[in-house]
């Protein structure tokens, strides 16, 4: 490994070297073309003979700093900011944007916690990045980002290119302040799974409609087709960070919305649209029915989600898409001969369509601080030369990887990357872009997931898989770069109290879900509920105008 | 006479020099550390802008505590930590000391020295980890329910309903922090002269008179220093164990000032909310802990202060 | 009279073992499940089937955690810093509780109450982080160090300690002519050794498995204390498909291992400091 830097930095060396004589070698050629004016640089002239990533407006190396995520897994040895990886990133940067890469570390758990220090402190590093958009519009809003809009003009060409179409969300008051990450494809937030074994020793059929799936879960409890102790035909959990085990049966029975409707109700706050409440009823139904878990609410952890639908019992549940019991069929499988969970899409609209609320194409916020105002050239070149999939894929895979017969990049085990001196957490370096060349047309994608077998699936478990997933039902919230005092303020806590709502309405007993719903609603408008929806309103109505 | 008087006094100012001369260290660390930070508070009653920094940001007065009291979210938070903490106190206080004070009559040194060990373990646990543990023990199907179905009885919902929920924390608690307190009344114990008990035992008297006259006695100032410093904590508390612990149905008595603050406040980065109300309750803090320290005193105790 | 005095005791004795043998019990069982999760593998668990005794027995977990390379190297540099910041810590908590134990100083009781104050004050995370940085402590192992070195809690337990010693043994001592440096050296210390072992260990302990000031303070891993190392470990999530996800996908078994592992330092140094716990150890100078 040692060996390998050596002849990386040898590399570098004969690289300089190669550099210095071909810029000796342009002036030549330029002479030759003898348009140009005698005064003008060297350097500037091999500028024009090369393509336009490698765009240097002095002879001066700049140097960055860039925040990446430590996860405790660099290879022995090494350390999250010297290795392996980090010599061939600042390799191939020095020569394609002139600038000298160092990457700082900051901890993966609390990073933004981290994060929000050092920039109070004016210690944070030239590029930082965060996945929560309060922390983006909180810096931003209080003028702790620098402008990026020069620079990405001129410097962020193929940004423009490949993901130019999802910037418009790091824009703030017509400047842009962050520069956004793209997602691998738009994948559907929740799903639902079912024992597609259960379900064949009923003889029923794979439910397409809530009535189906209604059928099924009481025949699941009547007939108990696992012959299991505790048949749990709806397993949930009772974490409240996110609504992942009802929000899309709720938002079933919502109708299709138009815009102005969808934005002011967007993810979470769709409960609170027209004909949710239906959905909530109905699950209460179904709770006291004897079909839902009926410890859930005191699952904090969702250990005994897991273990219900690890050990068989579970029929069905509605989940986060991957890993969603944590161990998927793998475990069930050394449980339950022949259990598997299969996707499916049976959440119907009023109007027969489905509606499988996906993640937005932006991913991650990738900011500047204010404090790095005069780095904002060299961090829009190297974030301009980041965003190239093919160097993307390079990053994330790692440089030693290889690709199957049908293209598929293969990942390297943690041994393997050790080996080679690269750190266990690679596609934390790729902060850029996360959609790589392979992953555009649906067979790709499939034979991915495939290759790198999660599942324990066959072609045509995953063919079903990558439609529930990505196609079915897809659809995405419209999405603006707004900032919303209210939000901002209050969202955090009306999210968990949004949850806690749902929650304790589905355990009540009928007779109080009137009364209940009355009373706990009003303590989310307490805690700033409707300010929250007000000023969405506001928002889509002022930019309607525009 | 006089002249001893005098070398008295001579020999009193020189240590005085020597003991201040000690407390230079601390003093500077008491600066430094604890008081120049302590500059922050003034966030509490600012609209804090991380970028504009402390002096900077702009005064908004008593805005923050008129959300706080306004809310009736924070009333309960604090009417919820009160009465856990009165609960620790009450149940969670004495049990420490009179395991220090048995484990001091054991003679088998080999149990003694186990029982430490093992009591100060749960200390280094984190309650993300007991939180997990004490769920599954205390859940209908857990181990808890299954010992009472076996003998007989019927599911006790522990987790769901307000009251035993509170039980579940206190005796959680008590599990956890014993072995740090015992170990504080276990050296306190073993500074105790044993020669007054040997003389009491010779005069007859019981095991327990004994215990109550003599060994109690000689702690007492441990226990009532101990006493003091935890009553002053009471509108403090701590975030993981009632944030771990609770869930939505029991939300109403498990929802304290420390996770009040982070759901309202820490959540949404408002450090501003934050400060204000750590400014509150270091407030009434401080003056419970001299009001009790008075009392202390009254009583013929020795106060902290 | 002796006999029955005798029955009655080997009675009581018999029946305060059992009472503390079952207490022990009770308390381990917690500690026996997080140790059985870190010997069993992580299909088990997640079927929820590991009790109090491991399934499907795997060392993989283990291999995990130690096998990391900066675990060991984390692990020694951890042990260095505790016991130096131990003995920091000791230093300053004796400075301030032995001239605050004499009643009779003049300015103690105010100097007590400022140290009380600042159990309860607590400024916030901000504007600490930003005392350390003007006072150009960050990334720098004092920062581990000298922030936590006096906790006025333990200091009060401390004086506490001292105020409790005979104050005959004192004016004998000044008699003799000792200064009050000697005094705290020859006469406050001994006398107190029980209590000083155990603020010992709960420094040593806190700053063991302490994170929170890692985690601001420090950015270079090579000054991560071992916990730290062992969150990043369990923060390590598999690739997953999914950008921003917050499920933790790292198995129990790795943490239940990683927690093992941090635990076990202490647990073997407890042993050792447990004898000064023990009755009757310095009580000589007493009768003397």
């Amino acid at each position: 490994m040692f060996q390998k830097r050596k002849i990386i930095k040898n590399v570098e060396l004969i690289l300089s070297l190669l550099l210095t004589v071909g810029i000796l070698g342009a002036c030549d050629t330029s002479k030759k073309d003898s348009k140009t004016a005698a005064g003008v640089s060297a350097t500037q002239r091999t500028e024009d003979t090369e393509s336009p990533a490698n765009t240097k407006d002095s002879k001066e190396i700049e140097t960055l700093t860039v925040m990446v995520w430590d996860r405790g897994t660099a290879a022995p040895g090494t350390t999250q900011e010297n290795n392996a990886l980090v010599d061939w990133i600042k390799e191939q940067v020095l020569e394609n944007c002139n600038v000298d890469v160092n990457f700082m570390s900051v901890p993966r758990s609390d990073s933004d916690g981290k994060l929000n220090v050092m920039m109070a402190g004016g210690s944070a590093p030239d590029i930082v990045f965060t996945y929560d958009q309060s922390i983006y519009t909180n810096y931003a809003a209080n003028g702790g980002l620098a402008d990026l809009t020069e620079a990405y003009a001129v410097y962020g060409t193929q940004i423009q290119e490949v993901s130019g179409d999802i910037q418009y969300m790091g824009k703030y008051e017509e400047s842009q302040y962050a520069i956004m990450k793209q997602r691998s494809g738009s994948i559907g937030r929740h799903i639902t799974y079912i024992r597609t074994d259960w379900l064949k020793t009923l003889g029923m059929d794979i439910p397409t409609t809530k009535e189906e799936l209604f059928d099924v879960l009481y025949a699941f409890k009547d007939q108990n087709p696992g012959n299991v102790s505790n048949v749990i035909p709806w397993a949930m959990g009772g974490s409240t960070d996110s609504g992942r085990y009802y929000l899309n049966f709720v938002g079933s029975y919502v109708d299709p919305q138009a815009e102005r409707e969808a934005y002011i109700y967007s993810e979470e706050y769709k409960i609170f649209a027209d004909g949710a409440i239906d959905g909530i009823l109905k699950l209460n139904e179904l709770y006291n029915d004897g079909i839902i878990s009926q410890d859930f609410i005191t699952d904090t952890s969702n250990d005994m989600f897991k273990q219900d639908v690890n050990i068989g019992n579970a029929g069905f549940f509605l989940a986060d898409t991957t890993n969603p019991g944590y161990g998927a069929n793998e475990v069930l499988q050394t449980n339950v001969e022949g259990g598997e969970f299969t996707p499916i899409t049976c959440l119907e609209l009023s109007d027969g369509s489905y509606c499988t609320p996906a993640e937005p194409l932006y991913g991650m916020f990738v900011m500047v601080p204010k404090t790095s105002e005069n780095k904002v050239n060299a961090a829009v070149k190297y974030l301009n030369w980041l965003v190239n999939p093919e160097v993307a894929e390079n990053i994330a895979y790692s440089p030693a990887h290889e690709t199957s017969e049908n293209g598929i990049p293969i990942w390297l085990t943690q041994e393997e990357l050790a080996e080679h001196g690269y750190p266990g957490n690679a596609p934390d370096y790729n902060i850029m872009n996360n959609k790589y060349e392979y992953a555009t047309s649906k067979d790709s994608n499939v034979a991915s997931l495939l290759e790198n077998d999660k599942w324990g699936g066959t072609q045509e478990f995953y063919e079903n898989a990558y439609d529930v997933f990505y196609e079915d039902g897809h659809y995405l919230f419209p999405t603006f770069p707004a900032i919303i005092d209210a939000e901002t303020q209050y969202g955090a806590n009306i999210k968990t109290l949004a949850v806690e709502y749902v929650y304790k309405l589905i355990c009540c007993s009928p007779d109080q879900f009137g009364s209940l719903q009355a009373a706990e609603y009003d303590k989310l408008v307490a805690a700033g509920l409707e300010k929250i929806l007000e000023e969405r309103t506001e928002y889509y109505d002022n930019i309607a105008a525009n | 006479m006089k002249s001893k008087e005098t070398s008295k006094k001579s020999v009193k100012k020189n240590y005085n020099r020597q003991l201040y001369a000690m407390l230079v260290l601390p003093v500077i660390y008491l600066v430094l550390f604890c008081y120049k930070p302590m500059l922050g508070v003034v966030i509490a009653f600012k609209k804090f802008n991380i970028f504009a920094g402390m002096w900077e940001s702009q005064w908004v007065g008593l805005q923050h505590f008129k959300e706080a009291f306004a809310s009736s979210v924070f009333w309960n938070a604090l009417k919820n930590t009160l009465i856990l903490n009165l609960g620790d106190i009450i149940l969670g206080f004495p049990i420490p000391i009179i395991l220090a004070i048995l484990l001091n009559e054991l003679n088998s040194s080999y149990i003694k020295k186990l029982t430490q060990v093992v009591l100060y373990l749960p200390n280094f646990l984190s309650w993300v980890i007991i939180s997990g543990i004490v769920i599954q023990l205390c859940s209908a199907g857990g181990l808890i329910n299954n010992i009472f179905q076996g003998l007989g009885g019927s599911t006790i919902d522990f987790l769901g309903s307000p009251f035993k929920w509170r039980l579940v924390y206190w005796f959680a608690g008590i599990w956890q922090g014993a072995g740090y307190s015992l170990i504080i009344y276990l050296a306190a114990l073993s500074g105790t002269d044993p020669s007054l008990g040997e003389a009491a035992y010779i005069d007859g008297a019981a095991r327990m008179k004994r215990i109550l006259h003599v060994t109690v006695p000689q702690i007492r100032g441990t226990i009532t220093i101990m006493l003091i410093m935890q009553m002053g904590k009471i509108v403090s508390i701590g975030f993981e164990r009632p944030y771990m612990l609770g869930n939505t149905l029991v939300k109403d008595v498990s929802e304290v000032i420390s996770t009040y603050v982070y759901s309202v406040g820490l959540q949404s980065a408002r450090f501003d909310f934050a400060t204000a109300i750590g400014l509150f309750q270091s407030v009434v803090g401080i003056a419970l802990i001299l009001f009790v320290n008075a009392i202390a005193k009254r009583l013929g105790e020795e106060g902290i202060i | 009279m002796h006999e029955m005095n005798n029955l009655k005791n080997r009675m009581f004795q018999i029946v305060l073992g059992v009472l503390f043998v079952l207490v022990t019990v009770i308390t381990l069982v917690p500690i026996l499940r997080v140790i059985s999760m870190s010997f069993s593998s992580k299909g088990a668990i997640l079927s929820g089937k590991v009790f109090i005794y491991p399934v499907e027995f795997t060392l993989q977990a283990y291999e995990r955690v130690l096998i990391n390379g900066s675990f060991i190297r984390s692990f020694l540099y951890t042990i260095v810093l505790t016991l130096g910041s131990t003995f920091i810590c000791m230093v300053m908590t004796i400075l301030a509780a032995y001239p605050l134990s004499k009643k009779n100083l003049k300015g103690g009781g105010i100097l007590m109450t400022l140290f009380v104050l600042t159990m309860y004050f607590n400024p916030g995370t901000i504007p600490t982080y930003l005392n350390i940085k003007e006072l150009g402590l960050i990334d720098t192992v004092w920062a581990l160090i000298v922030p936590g070195a006096l906790s006025a809690y333990n200091m009060i337990i401390m004086m506490t300690s001292f105020a409790s010693i005979d104050q005959s043994l004192f004016e004998a001592a000044y008699i003799d002519g000792c200064t009050e440096v000697k005094t705290l050296i020859k006469i406050a210390i001994p006398l107190t050794g029980s209590t000083i072992a155990a603020l010992s260990l709960f420094y040593a302990v806190g700053r063991w498995n302490g994170v929170s000031d890692v985690l601001y303070y420090i950015n270079s891993s090579k000054l991560y204390t071992v916990q730290m190392v062992l969150k990043q470990m369990i923060e390590s999530i598999a690739i997953s498909l999914v950008e921003g996800s917050t499920t933790n996908l790292v198995a129990d078994n790795i943490k239940s291992a990683s927690i093992v592992v941090s635990m076990l330092p202490m647990l073997i140094a407890y042993p050792f400091i447990q004898r000064y716990f023990t009755k009757g150890i310095m009580l000589g100078a007493l009768k003397g």
